[in-house]
């Protein structure tokens, strides 16, 4: 029993990014892929046990907020025009985005049940919503892209998944390890721990949808509520995937099993644009080479300057021929500037300061190649 | 002579056994008084942690709540709108299959670490999916303190029982902030 438990604290220092790194003191005599399966020179013995390191969305990052007068559409303090209110009336948000990373050394499946709540009925369209009743149509709405240790990296997918009542919804997600490294110390003893800046894999969910806007909602309102609105989530994960694989199609959510029913397609959300902050300059061709997102939708935009320099404060001289294609920027330098840095060792930086319409401005430190 | 002195021995070894009892009578009632005080102290915290929850925490594990915005609190939905949301996420470090010999003997191999990438100290409460009873609620946990010796509350037959925790994450003040359901199996050998 004793040889049991040292067990289990081994192993949770083994799947634990930045843990109890003090267990690892310990020797280990080996310590196999994944960490779930680790022998010890007789002091700790293997037991299936199999702990997990992962971070999941607590309730408070997942309330609702529920808007059937539009009244957030005001600031606070102002007035809003009945069109401003308009476009806020009936709309479902949650607080935060729900953050789900696989901290663990193996990939494992994550699942998470969830299930509407209280006296409201959960519909599957926007066209339902407007029938007569206290109607909700709610959806998760998982990242598209690999969010990792921040829900500030969240980007929308297109794919809902529709949240009802009765026996509810799963969404099944294959995350991919933290990346761990193998050391061994001068007494020959392995430690197991984390690669260094090494912060998992995950996706984080945001939750959407509308009410009928026409319904009376006061009866879910105030100190005196008599009916509530709401969901459950609770969460599984194992490293037993039991077959499942993440759809890996394009634009589907970022890790999800894809799921034959019960999704609907939303519509793409607008993306801020943004400039990668470093970059290469090749001093054979003069060419600089960037990542610039110009955005999508409402926030698109367009090229405004690019200007190249020794230094930042210094990127006076504007780039020749720029141009943007998908988010890859190029441009060249003039041929008496590039024939001035062919001196330049390679791995030496050079700069480029690149505007775009909205504003959006970044001094790109580029790698002499 | 014998006698007397015999006697007197009698009464001063008396009068020393009386000495001795009534020490140990007062080691005894301060040992006790330090136990009931403790034991005290345990109810209260217990009594005033089930009263927080009782106030502020779901009953349902893993209950999101729905706020309809009104006039009222329209502006207290506002305020909260920018800011990031506190508590939002919390590391489980832990297994997910607990083993007992048998539902009277803490748990062979139950494993919780509230690890060092949280900020909040926490405690969980188990209970079983179909019933929701609940089996087992644990003591506060710091961050980077671990719990291994966990011993169910209820006694349940031999089985395999679907529970699911619920982390309860608390302040500095032990109001709760937020909580986040893990499902479990419990495995009861005996």
């Amino acid at each position: 029993m004793k040889l049991k438990r040292i067990s289990a604290l081994m192993l949770a220092a083994v799947m634990t990014v930045g843990g109890a790194t003090t267990v690892m003191a310990d020797p280990l005599n080996t310590a196999t892929g994944g960490g779930t399966t680790i022998t010890g020179e007789g002091k700790v013995d293997y037991v299936n046990t199999k702990i997990y390191s992962v971070t999941l969305p607590t309730t408070a990052a997942m309330d609702l907020t529920i808007d059937p007068q539009g009244l957030t559409g005001l600031e606070n303090g102002k007035t809003a025009t009945l069109k401003e209110l308009e476009d806020y009336a009936g709309l479902v948000a949650s607080k935060g985005k729900a953050l789900v990373t696989n901290c663990s050394s193996v990939k494992i499946k994550v699942s998470v049940e969830l299930l509407g709540t209280g006296s409201a009925t959960f519909v599957d369209s926007a066209a339902a919503v407007e029938a007569e009743g206290e109607n909700i149509l709610l959806y998760a709405l998982p990242s598209a892209v690999d969010v990792q240790d921040n829900a500030d990296n969240y980007e929308a997918s297109t794919t809902g998944v529709l949240i009802s009542t009765g026996s509810g919804t799963t969404l099944d997600f294959v995350l991919e390890p933290a990346e761990y490294v193998v050391s061994k110390s001068d007494s020959g003893a392995l430690s197991y721990k984390p690669k260094d800046g090494q912060k998992g894999h995950g996706t984080a969910i945001s939750f959407e949808g509308a009410v009928n806007k026409d319904a009376d909602w006061s009866a879910y309102s105030g100190a005196a509520a008599t009916k509530t609105i709401g969901m459950t989530a609770v969460f599984t994960y194992d490293a037993d995937l039991d077959g499942a694989v993440a759809d890996t199609t394009e634009g589907a959510p970022y890790g999800m099993v894809a799921m034959g029913s019960g999704t609907i397609t939303v519509a793409a959300k607008a993306k801020a644009p943004s400039i990668g902050a470093t970059g290469t300059y090749n001093k054979a061709t003069g060419v600089i080479t960037a990542t610039v997102n110009l955005g999508t939708g409402a926030k698109a935009t367009t090229l405004k300057s690019a200007k190249y320099g020794s230094s930042s404060d210094g990127a006076t001289n504007e780039v020749v021929s720029p141009k943007i294609e998908g988010t890859t920027f190029t441009g060249s330098v003039s041929s008496s500037v590039k024939s001035g840095w062919s001196s330049k060792a390679a791995g030496s930086t050079v700069y480029a300061v690149i505007t775009l319409d909205d504003g959006t401005s970044e001094a790109v430190a580029l790698t002499v190649q | 002579m014998d006698k007397p002195e015999e006697g007197v021995q009698n009464v001063q070894e008396s009068a020393r056994e009386r000495r001795k009892t009534s020490r140990l009578q007062i080691v005894l009632n301060v040992v006790a008084c330090i136990a009931a005080l403790g034991m005290l102290a345990a109810i209260t915290v217990q009594m005033s942690r089930q009263k927080e929850v009782t106030e502020t925490g779901p009953v349902t594990p893993g209950y999101v709540r729905g706020t309809v915005v009104t006039k009222d609190n329209v502006d207290e939905v506002l305020a909260s709108a920018g800011e990031s949301v506190p508590a939002g996420s919390y590391n489980c470090t832990m297994n997910v299959e607990w083993h007992f010999e048998d539902s009277g003997k803490a748990s062979y191999d139950a494993y919780v670490l509230n690890s060092a990438f949280n900020t909040y100290t926490v405690y969980f409460d188990v209970s079983l999916r179909e019933t929701n009873e609940l089996v087992y609620s644990s003591p506060y946990i710091p961050v980077k303190a671990e719990l291994d010796s966990i011993q169910l509350t209820s006694r349940l037959d031999k089985g395999e029982y679907p529970a699911i925790v619920t982390y309860h994450l608390v302040d500095e003040d032990l109001k709760e902030l937020s909580t986040v359901s893990v499902a479990i199996t419990l495995f009861i050998e005996n």
